[in-house]
């Protein structure tokens, strides 16, 4: 609709008080760009939308309108405006309330072309994660949040990280370990939240029953592995999965590649960000064929799936 | 000034102290002044005797207490839905049974306007056999203009091959919610907003438009008329000072004949400033127009799978369900708002959301009793007797989606909940027995608008396949005309001005064609309506 380039878009996550305000806060003290801020967190009481709005471009109000499940209709409105203020602003950022499934909000800047997906940032509280993923209630809003992330950000550790913030960065990667891991706001997490966003959905006809066939499945391997064997093992699961993508540390190379595979297609590149220490290799796949997914996971040695264990990574 | 003395074939006044009568007196400002026999119309001197109604049966007009404005304003679009449909202008747009005769439907529409989308709405394709409705269906309706038809749930179009193309949805496009066929072709159906957003905004349907305006309005005013509605709900609203402004102008033109209780959307601003925000909005009601009330929405809904449910979760399938506003925030927001004294209406469907709205109500009652609060929870279809019974300890009120047991009772039976489950929605003779104050509601434009169809509903708990849903939550006849008069104006506090034919209340009546008493529970539904009178004033339907 405008000749412009698409408006970058980041959608920042994470549940009640796990940080996300500060982190918007900085973002805006220390971002020389033009940022349009879309706020969803009424709900949580904590929000100072004048801070946000002394700093920024502008501030879109993401309010409920829909009648069934109330979400849409105002998410229409915001991101009508937010496309209305292209010509004034550099970025778009998204500060989902702490219930929002992040899908949710990609979607729309992923199918419009005025708009560019760049990273969703999930903001974790180190504190409070394993007790929120172990909430009957809110886990699995929690879970899908770090799972629909690009890049975890485990506020309150940027003093030395402590025994909380290994755990958490463990649970943090078993949930999702394609995930870039940052524990401060430095150069890096810049640089990670201009990188793409990369989709680990499917999209299914309801009735066809496909949504429910689609499996996750986490590989973690602490030994680098060889990249032809690597890649090899991969392209022949490649018919049963829908998509993967992750880290992989080839054994006598130094540095970890970005893994994906996307109808079909591996490819093998340079991460936009470093990925941070971790196992050699940390891949999420999605399938329909639960058994070709666990044949995978079965061929690399994976971690201990118990997050306590994995404190030590 | 001269009073009318209206008289009728039966008032039935819902106040026990009078159950029925023949004539009411009704001064020239609205007000009842006496109801009774010929002989207790004679204390007034200065009368006008109008007989229009006496072959009529005259009630409560109906109070709506769960319902939209958008139901005014979705007709814009052609109706394409499975059940028989009466638009506000009283054309009766029958079923759409299958493909073919969608797509003429909407040929017809299409010849009608010469050019600009052609949008249909309310379209279900489990109820139509055959192949799922694709692009190419949508096609033949138009090869040069945007062809887009909202499924009834509003969170999936189908789009013909014109509108796919404005979006710049092709063949190798791969996004969440664009549907393909198996060799990589768009099938023509776009799931949820993220995915329909760059088609509708590109033929510039929006959201937005379907929530006021004056046509709108007045559209909404025309339906409840047919369906003796002389109070209704507009079960949330953002109440921008624009919107309000507008409420009150369009409400308070001449001769419009409708109570309107909007209820401020309590996501449309931060917690701290909706409790200043609600009273101000109080200040500003009218006769027609009563603002004050909060609406917080909390889940999904049951049909869409995002309905917060205990476990064991959804009969079939493995859908999370969906949070508005996380438990522990709907806490907070509660305590603020029941601690300035504001009412809440709750939107729960899943038990796992009315567990979360009764302790977050629980907590705020805690920390500051409220006399006479009446916090509703609205729909709470699937509430359990320990949830009532603990909703019945905080002195709640509940308004369930009756209409639901017909129009997607079937469904909750064989797809959503499971049979046990299904028979236990919307559990109208368990809230009775428990005490608790009972509406029952539509949800326009969820499913039509008409409080006999939903009294009817809870009457007689039938499916639209004949199926009777837990026959032991039947209410009878007499408490189900409670629940679409007092009962609901009880939940939105105007039960002392509306709700019953009394002296010194709103001259508000449902004009009915048939007395329900004669037709009984079970032809309830085919009760006819021929208007209503409101603030007084006599209004046939279909004659504005
Ligand atoms: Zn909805
Ligand atoms: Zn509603």
């Amino acid at each position: 609709m405008s000749a412009r380039a698409p408006l970058p878009v980041n959608v920042i996550c994470g549940y009640l008080g796990a940080g996300k305000t500060t982190l918007l806060n900085r973002l805006l003290t220390e971002s020389k760009e033009r940022i349009i801020v879309m706020v969803n967190d009424f709900g949580d009481i904590a929000v100072d939308a004048a801070l946000v709005s002394a700093r920024s471009a502008d501030t879109i109000q993401l309010s409920n309108g829909c009648i069934c499940c109330s979400m849409a209709g105002g998410m229409f409105d915001a991101f009508e405006r937010a496309l209305s203020l292209r010509e004034a602003a550099d970025r778009l950022v998204i500060e989902a309330s702490g219930v929002a499934e992040p899908a949710r909000l990609t979607a729309f800047a992923r199918a419009e072309p005025d708009l560019d997906c760049r990273s969703v940032v999930v903001v974790v509280d180190p504190f409070t994660l394993g007790q929120r993923l172990q909430d009957d209630r809110i886990g699995g809003v929690v879970r899908r949040q770090i799972e629909g992330a690009d890049v975890a950000y485990l506020s309150r550790s940027d003093r030395k990280p402590d025994e909380q913030s290994r755990k958490a960065r463990a649970r943090v990667m078993l949930t999702n370990p394609s995930s870039a891991i940052h524990y401060s706001m430095g150069k890096a997490f810049l640089n990670a939240m201009d990188a793409p966003h990369v989709d680990m959905t499917v999209s299914t006809l309801p009735g066809d029953a496909h949504a429910d066939l689609f499996s996750r499945a986490t590989v973690l391997q602490d030994d680098a592995p060889e990249r032809e064997g690597f890649l090899d093992r991969l392209r022949a699961a490649a018919l049963s999965l829908h998509r993967a993508k992750g880290f992989v540390r080839f054994a006598s190379e130094d540095a970890p590649s970005l893994v994906q595979l996307a109808g079909g297609e591996i490819t093998v590149c340079k991460p936009p960000n470093d990925p941070g220490p971790g196992p050699a290799v940390r891949l999420v796949l999605i399938g329909t064929d639960d058994a070709a997914l666990r044949r995978f996971q079965s061929e690399h040695v994976t971690s201990d799936p118990q997050p306590a264990r994995s404190g030590t990574i | 000034m001269p009073t009318t003395v209206y008289s009728a074939r039966r008032i039935i006044t819902m106040d026990p102290t009078r159950p029925v009568a023949t004539h009411v007196a009704v001064s020239v400002d609205g007000t009842i002044l006496g109801v009774g026999t010929p002989n207790d119309m004679s204390h007034w001197t200065d009368t006008v005797r109008d007989d229009r109604f006496a072959d009529k049966v005259l009630m409560p007009g109906f109070v709506e207490g769960h319902a939209h404005l958008m139901e005014g304003s979705i007709w814009e679009y052609t109706y394409l839905g499975h059940f028989g449909r009466i638009a506000p202008d009283g054309h009766h747009w029958p079923g759409v049974g299958t493909t073919e005769a969608l797509i003429s439907r909407l040929q017809e529409c299409a010849s009608v306007a010469p050019d600009g989308p052609v949008v249909g709405w309310g379209f279900d394709p489990l109820f139509v056999p055959g192949e799922r409705l694709t692009r190419q269906h949508l096609d033949q309706v138009s090869q040069e203009r945007p062809v887009i038809v909202f499924h009834s749930n509003m969170h999936l179009i189908t789009a013909n091959s014109v509108a796919m193309d404005l979006a710049g949805y092709g063949c190798g496009t791969d996004l969440p919610g664009v549907i393909r066929n198996t060799d990589g072709s768009l099938h023509g159906e776009l799931h949820e907003m993220g995915a329909m957003f760059p088609v509708m905004r590109r033929i510039g349907t929006s959201f937005r438009q379907l929530t006021g305006g004056r046509d709108a309005i007045w559209n909404f005013a025309r339906s409840a008329c047919r369906t003796g509605v002389t109070t209704s709900t507009d079960l949330l609203n953002e109440l921008g000072d624009d919107a309000v402004d507008e409420l009150r102008s369009v409400t308070g033109e001449e001769g419009f004949p409708l109570r309107l209780v909007p209820m401020l959307s309590a996501m449309s601003m931060p917690t701290a400033q909706l409790t200043d925000r609600a009273k101000v909005l109080a200040a500003r009601s009218t006769d027609r127009l009563r603002l004050g009330g909060v609406k917080i929405v909390t889940d999904g809904s049951i049909q869409g799978f995002t309905a917060q449910m205990k476990t064991p979760g959804y009969y079939r399938g493995t859908a999370q369900g969906i949070w508005n506003i996380a438990p522990d925030a709907l806490r907070t927001m509660a305590t603020y708002l029941n601690r300035a004294g504001i009412q809440m209406h709750i939107h729960v469907n899943g038990d796992a959301a009315s567990l979360a709205a009764i302790e977050a109500l629980e907590a705020a009652l805690s920390e500051q009793y409220l006399p006479d609060h009446r916090h509703t929870l609205q729909h709470c279809q699937m509430a359990d007797q320990a949830q009532l019974r603990r909703a019945a300890a905080l002195g709640c009120c509940v308004n369930f989606f009756a209409n639901h047991l017909y129009y997607f009772g079937d469904k909750h039976h064989d797809i959503t909940m499971g049979p046990e489950r299904a028979n236990r929605m919307n559990p109208c003779r368990s809230a009775l027995d428990l005490g608790l104050p009972l509406a029952i509601h539509s949800d326009a434009p969820v499913t039509p608008l008409g409080p006999l169809f939903t009294a009817w509903c809870a009457v007689n708990r039938l499916t639209d396949s004949g199926r009777r849903l837990g026959a032991a939550e039947r209410i009878t006849l007499d408490e189900a005309l409670h629940a679409i008069t007092l009962g609901a104006a009880f939940t939105l506090k105007l039960d002392g001005e509306v709700g019953s034919i009394e002296v010194g209340k709103r001259a508000d009546f449902a004009v009915l064609e048939d007395d329900p008493y004669e037709m009984g529970g079970e032809a309830l539904k085919d009760v006819g309506v021929w208007g209503t009178v409101s603030g007084g004033r006599a209004i046939e339907a279909g004659s504005f």
